[in-house]
């Protein structure tokens, strides 16, 4: 019992299982995080299913980095996030690898546990009707522009030299 | 020799060719709008209007106005060369920014340059939620900018003279001679891109599947990596560039549509033709792949020292699969920037600098100093060797074979130093510029020759955070190593011509 005691201990030592870092802090410092129990959040951009196994991509400031998790907890995954949707905002509790020696050397987080705290949803991107009629304003001027030029240069072809004496 | 002072024609030439460049920029622009109606990005659709038509509007006036049926010398092709370059990304850059997808102006001309130059280098802030359309955009720039030309595209469309388009194509650092016609030559470049474009997307796509995307998503992402990987550019659909899909196969697909766009377009078609020994004959392709494979397994040593990755395929898909990245100029990344500069030992990272600076073949979608001058200026410094060790009577002569047997001359000779040289000096400049703003030597390095290169690797240092100063320095290194530095110093003589002695 003793044991157990002090081994969980060390565990709770060695393992800082209640903060969440980012992913900039695994990125940025991955000797440190190699090897470690790492809690992290960020929103769903990629699901690829690889038999009972699937990768999650997930997204946060700016960088991104694949877990490796149960096809069952990927398949719980509504939105991947894109430039129409926003993605499922996960919380991914795993083992940060540099250099994953399962997976050909990649940098990856082997999920203990993949949560979805929050659902995505589709984002309406409606069409700038400003930007829409000077869009078309600026083609026509286009059109009309080069056939006109082009008319001129055809009409100026077809005249006759002024003759020499 | 005395400088002839230049004449209104001079500028009347040039400018009436640049007329063809706005056309050809304007149909590129325009054709992201197909994407945006399949994918339903109605929203995206006036940024590409507006960029196309402003192109045509400028062409439309360049042709009018400076109208002329007067042959183009080779200072004229040069310099239309290098001004389309400039012209190009401009106008590129209208959607870019219009989409709101760059953080500024100044990024959107970067990714403009980079992705017309076929560089790699990005600053997009976050490419995953990137439309569809404007993505696309980025990575059509790369297959027509670099993988075809647009001035071979321009010319063998709109030219309407064979001197004129042998001329620009030196500009463009693409050679003739695969066809008597240039027009038929041009034509085959087409074909060939168009080809292996076809042959990439299907590797990329089957990959892809196999690996868990969806058909359609597969497809998508299939064909830009082939656009991107045939043109050796480097764009990818995501952020983290191929580690995204954490697949073998995908990195397979890519090393073979990267060495595809690496060789030599003579020498493809020559392939093509029937001529397959020539690829063992030839003596770029040697060379290429020995100083891959010797670089590959340097870099491999060197990574399986410090005990970095666990296995041999670690080494391969990391070790290998970058040497022979930055070697084609390609930029396609399967370890992220951070761990490059941070974990990387040094020595991998200046043999990586070393791969980037050398880059590809010559006439090939490539970067870099290329093969092909490298091996002229090894044979020379072996006839050298042998010139000094044999009796002063002896003739030492010799010659290389590249599609056939070519002798090697003293001009041969002095235009592959001249043009390493002037690589040289550029990387000297851009790795003192980027050491100035406070990185370090190693980084500095291998940005700059990822940027001169015309490769897209990065250790980090490109963000859309970069000092202003250094964007502009890294945009000018990107369109200098893409022109092979000659058209450069053609314009800049060009300028100060004008400057000194008026235009007539």
């Amino acid at each position: 019992m003793k044991r157990v005691a002090v081994l969980i201990l060390l565990l709770l030592l060695l393992v800082p299982l209640g903060r969440a870092e980012t992913l900039r802090d695994l990125i940025d410092d991955p000797v440190a995080y190699d090897g470690r129990q790492v809690k992290f959040r960020g929103e769903v951009i990629g699901v690829m299913v690889r038999g009972e196994h699937a990768w999650v991509n997930v997204f946060d400031n700016g960088l991104a980095i694949g877990v490796w998790c149960q096809a069952e907890e990927a398949g719980l995954i509504s939105f991947v996030g894109d430039y129409t949707h926003r993605g499922d905002i996960v919380e991914v509790v795993g083992i940060y690898h540099m250099a994953c020696t399962e997976h050909g050397g990649d940098t990856d987080i082997h999920a203990l546990s993949l949560q979805v705290l929050e659902k995505g949803y589709q984002i309406e991107r409606p069409l700038n009707m400003t930007l829409l009629l000077l869009s078309v304003a600026i083609s026509m001027a286009a059109v009309i522009l080069s056939y006109y030029l082009w008319h001129i240069r055809k009409e100026m072809k077809k005249r006759v030299p002024w003759p020499f004496y | 020799m005395v400088l002839t002072p230049l004449t209104k024609q001079d500028l009347k030439i040039i400018g009436f060719n640049l007329s063809k460049i706005c056309y050809v920029t304007g149909f590129v622009l325009f054709l992201p709008i197909i994407v945006a109606v399949s994918y339903s990005e109605l929203d995206t659709i006036p940024y590409f209007l507006i960029g196309s038509a402003l192109s045509f509007i400028l062409g439309s006036i360049l042709y009018h106005f400076l109208y002329t049926q007067e042959e183009m010398e080779l200072k004229h092709a040069l310099v239309m060369a290098a001004l389309a370059w400039l012209l190009a990304p401009l106008l590129a850059s209208v959607p870019l920014w219009l989409s709101n997808s760059m953080a500024s102006l100044l990024d959107a001309i970067f990714e403009g340059i980079s992705g017309f130059t076929g560089t790699g280098l990005t600053l997009v802030p976050d490419i995953d939620h990137m439309s569809r359309s404007v993505n696309f955009l980025r990575h059509f720039l790369q297959f027509m900018g670099d993988g075809i030309g647009i001035i071979v595209i321009s010319l063998s469309i709109l030219g309407k003279t064979e001197m004129s388009s042998v001329l620009a194509f030196k500009g463009e650092a693409k050679e003739v001679g695969i066809r008597p016609s240039i027009v038929r030559t041009s034509r085959i470049i087409i074909g060939i891109g168009v080809m292996f474009l076809a042959v990439g997307t299907v590797l990329f796509t089957v990959a892809g599947m196999q690996e868990g995307l969806s058909p359609g998503q597969a497809f998508f992402d299939g064909l830009n990596h082939a656009m991107t990987g045939y043109a050796t550019g480097g764009f990818t659909v995501h952020s983290q560039s191929l580690l995204f899909y954490h697949s073998l196969w995908i990195e397979v697909a890519a090393i073979v549509t990267m060495i595809i766009g690496a060789l030599n377009f003579n020498l493809h078609y020559a392939v093509l033709s029937g001529r397959r020994s020539e690829i063992l004959r030839n003596m770029e392709v040697r060379i290429l792949m020995f100083v891959m494979l010797m670089f590959g397994f340097l870099v491999s040593a060197n990574l399986m020292t410090v005990k970095l990755y666990p296995s041999v395929e670690a080494l391969f898909r990391k070790g290998f699969f970058q040497v022979i990245s930055a070697q084609t100029t390609t930029g396609f990344q399967t370890v992220s920037p951070v761990h490059l500069m941070l974990v990387w030992p040094v020595f991998s990272i200046v043999v990586m600098s070393a791969a980037m600076l050398l880059g590809g073949s010559a006439n090939s979608t490539c970067g870099g100093i290329k093969m092909l001058r490298l091996g002229v200026l090894l044979k020379s410094l072996l006839n050298e060797i042998r010139r000094s060790l044999l009796p002063r009577t002896a003739v030492v002569g010799g010659s290389f074979h590249h599609v056939e047997e070519t002798p090697l001359t003293d001009k041969i000779i002095r235009g592959a130093a001249v043009i390493s040289m002037g690589y040289l000096l550029l990387f000297s400049f851009g790795t003192m510029i980027t050491v100035l703003h406070g990185y370090g030597l190693e980084d500095s390095m291998f940005e700059t020759a990822s940027a001169l290169g015309n490769v897209g690797l990065s250790s980090g240092i490109t963000s859309p955070a970069m000092p202003s100063l250094l964007k502009v320095a890294y945009m000018f290194l990107m369109w200098a190593g893409k022109l092979e530095v000659i058209a450069v110093f053609v314009l800049i003589g060009f300028i100060l011509l004008a400057l000194r002695r008026g235009i007539k």
